[in-house]
């Protein structure tokens, strides 16, 4: 451990400030979290879910659904141990699950998880992550009261612990982990793994030709140890994202999806009728890969976008990454409501957070991003400083409490728009997991009921039981 | 002594004017199990079998809790809310399983829980699926509708989003000579079933189907 301990000390000092927002008190002055029923989660799961308001009319738009990778659970109390909590309950239950607890209902026998972090290189949230993974430790010590509960770092060799909770990259930990085919399960040196936190490991591992990406599912035993499990198809699929907001307070953008790179140009080429397009990879994080067309650009321009969008992430995930990076999507591009600073108006993004757990989920407020240059509609196809608002890599400080009042005022974000996106944030999340659970998308029952709400009538059908 | 008779017992067998899968024919509800606990590969198959199960919108509304005798206290917990008519004999049986259906569906189009007018149906198709299941790998299956589902709900902490609806006795055939006098009379009754000319019309209500008056495979 010794070298992840030299990296848990200096960590902090290039993290981006996102960590250090949580103030306990200000989330229970203003009733943070807000508490949802959601009858029909039944598992655990943290997301975060990025809107901004569209300066054409105000109403709220989603950028995009982020999971476990992503940060911001800190924001209410300055650390992440709610997380933490949901993460080892969820290990516990995984133990059960995959026959690993004796009658006692204690390991009985050594168990991992694992806890990836960012590439080394864009690695800039050590500060929460860490705490975290310490916290997750100690609530298994909690349950698992007299167990060796022992943390390990993707390079060290394990010992005769009952629980290794192992943390490192995501490219050291793609190393580490295997696929044994005869148990269907996810191993290191043989030891089950019973929880993994950051759904970017399962890309790897993909990439790295260790498990089979068609074939991934949230019922394949590799998904089912992810932390939101259940809404792994939904956090990939950025297209299937938009489709959840289906008539809440949230308008759905325009999307459209690049199977592959043969007819891309065509395709964006016609899209591009409604405006300027962003076109992201799939299952990327941190911004990585993400560009904008606009209707302006020649052909030969896009193909020069899209050249730069695989070359950005083999960069960052290395050779292979190619296998993963498609289909590409591509949204309309939304400019928002300006945040008023010396130079002009800022786009920005608020980030919700999401903790589901077994029938409830909470809700709060985590950061409002600014990009780092203000918006000019004529040049910033050619300056990502002025829309791409991801702070990964970043050390400026443009970053808001999620709770601060003033700048949710400044761009627009009242309090009923706030609650409007809450009550929105909990509907994406209950049709996401109730999705997952019949198919991807819809049922044909669903299209049915879609086109004609008539189609399943209830004084029809209704025989009376409640 | 184990009086299990596999698969293939047709003890209780009912005549049928068409021939049927045997795993139909030769199911029925016994109330005498014989003590041996199934093995856990056959319990499993049962419940994938009720997952497998239609429903209406797919909305898969059947949720079972599994309780086995001599394991943890949950067999004890479910044996409490029977009826003990149903006690009397149920005993016996050394899985318990508790059946429990969503009532309202999650509704994509409206974001929302609604009405789900056909949940005990589609609870009833899982639990059919079970009970055929259990004869294929040589076990029976006797659901239960008399218990306490108020006590059920307590005793298992189910949400208030899904109603106990159903108790299961699951096991391998037993002797019945250790029931009571009157179960054991009633054990050993022979099955009565309406005639197929009373629930299966043709055209309209009340009109013999031509399959039953006409031919057989008549075009």
């Amino acid at each position: 451990m010794s070298t992840e301990l030299l990296r848990m000390v200096l960590a902090q000092f290039g993290d981006i400030e996102e960590w250090r927002l949580g103030d306990p008190e200000l989330a229970a002055q203003l009733g943070y979290p807000r508490s949802f029923s959601a009858p029909i989660i039944s598992d655990y799961a943290t997301l975060f879910i990025d809107y901004t308001l569209d300066a054409r009319d105000g109403k709220p738009v989603c950028h995009e659904v982020n999971g476990a990778n992503a940060v911001g659970s800190d924001a209410l109390t300055g650390d992440s141990s709610r997380r933490a909590k949901l993460e080892a309950q969820q290990a516990v239950n995984r133990s059960r699950e995959f026959g690993l607890l004796g009658q006692d209902l204690r390991p009985s026998r050594g168990i991992v998880t694992i806890h990836a972090h960012q590439h080394w290189r864009w690695f800039r949230t050590g500060g929460e992550f860490y705490p975290r993974v310490d916290a997750f430790a100690e609530a298994l010590r909690n349950h698992w009261p007299g167990h060796a509960i022992v943390p390990r770092s993707a390079g060290d060799a394990l010992g005769d612990e009952t629980v290794s909770v192992m943390v490192g990259d995501v490219p050291a930990i793609g190393e580490r982990l295997a696929f044994d085919e005869q148990t269907r399960q996810l191993t290191v040196d043989g030891r089950t793994v019973v929880f993994v936190g950051n759904p970017n490991v399962l890309t790897e591992l993909v990439r790295l030709g260790k498990i089979d990406g068609e074939a991934l599912a949230p019922d394949h035993p590799a998904v089912r140890v992810l932390h939101g499990a259940r809404l792994f198809t939904a956090v990939q699929d950025k297209v299937l994202q938009q489709v959840f907001f289906r008539d809440t307070a949230v308008r759905r953008l325009r999307t459209l999806t690049l199977p592959d790179r043969s007819n891309a140009v065509r395709v964006l080429r016609r899209a591009l009728a409604v405006g300027p397009l962003v076109v992201k990879p799939n299952g990327t994080s941190g911004g990585a890969g993400v560009h904008v067309v606009t209707p302006a650009m020649a052909d030969a321009e896009i193909e020069t976008v899209l050249d730069r969008l695989v070359d950005d992430c083999l960069a960052k995930y290395g050779e292979g990454f190619e296998d993963v990076l498609f289909p590409l999507r591509a949204f309309e591009f939304v400019a928002s409501t300006g945040f008023e600073r010396a130079g002009g108006g800022h786009l920005w993004d608020l980030r919700v957070g999401l903790e589901l757990q077994p029938g409830r989920i909470d809700a709060y407020p985590v950061s409002m991003r600014l990009t780092p240059a203000p918006f000019d509609p004529k040049t910033f196809h050619k300056d990502r400083a002025q829309w791409v608002s991801n702070v990964s890599g970043r050390t400026e400080r443009l970053l808001y409490s999620g709770m601060d009042q003033a700048a949710l005022d400044a761009v627009g974000l009242t309090a009923a728009r706030m609650e409007d996106l809450f009550a929105a944030s909990v509907t994406w999340a209950m049709r996401a997991w109730d999705a997952a659970g019949r198919g991807s998308g819809a049922v044909y029952e669903d299209r049915c009921e879609l086109e004609n709400p008539d189609f399943y009538p209830q004084q029809a059908f209704d025989t009376g039981a409640r | 002594m184990s009086h299990s008779r596999g698969p293939k017992d047709t003890r209780r067998s009912l005549q049928t004017r068409f021939p049927v899968s045997p795993i139909i024919a030769n199911r029925w509800s016994p109330r005498a199990f014989d003590p041996r606990m199934p093995e856990a590969s056959k319990l499993g198959s049962l419940f994938e079998a009720s997952r497998l199960a239609p429903s209406a919108h797919n909305a898969q509304p059947a949720r079972f809790i599994l309780t086995r005798k001599g394991q943890g206290t949950g067999y004890e917990r479910l044996f409490a809310c029977l009826d003990p008519k149903n006690q009397v004999w149920a005993h016996t049986a050394p899985v318990l399983a508790l059946g429990a259906v969503m009532k309202r569906r999650f509704s994509q189009v409206k974001g929302d829980f609604v009405p789900y007018s056909h949940f005990m149906h589609d609870l009833g198709l899982a639990v059919m699926s079970i009970l055929l299941q259990a004869r294929a790998v040589d076990l029976f299956a006797h659901p239960l509708a008399a218990f306490d589902p108020d006590q059920a709900r307590a005793a298992f902490a189910v949400p208030a989003l899904y109603e106990p609806a159903i108790v299961l006795a699951v096991g391998y055939l037993g002797t019945d000579e250790a029931l009571p006098q009157d179960v054991r009379d009633r054990e050993r009754e022979d099955r009565h079933r309406l005639p197929l000319e009373e629930i299966l019309f043709e055209e309209d209500w009340g009109v013999a189907s031509g399959l039953l008056t006409g031919p057989v495979d008549a075009a």
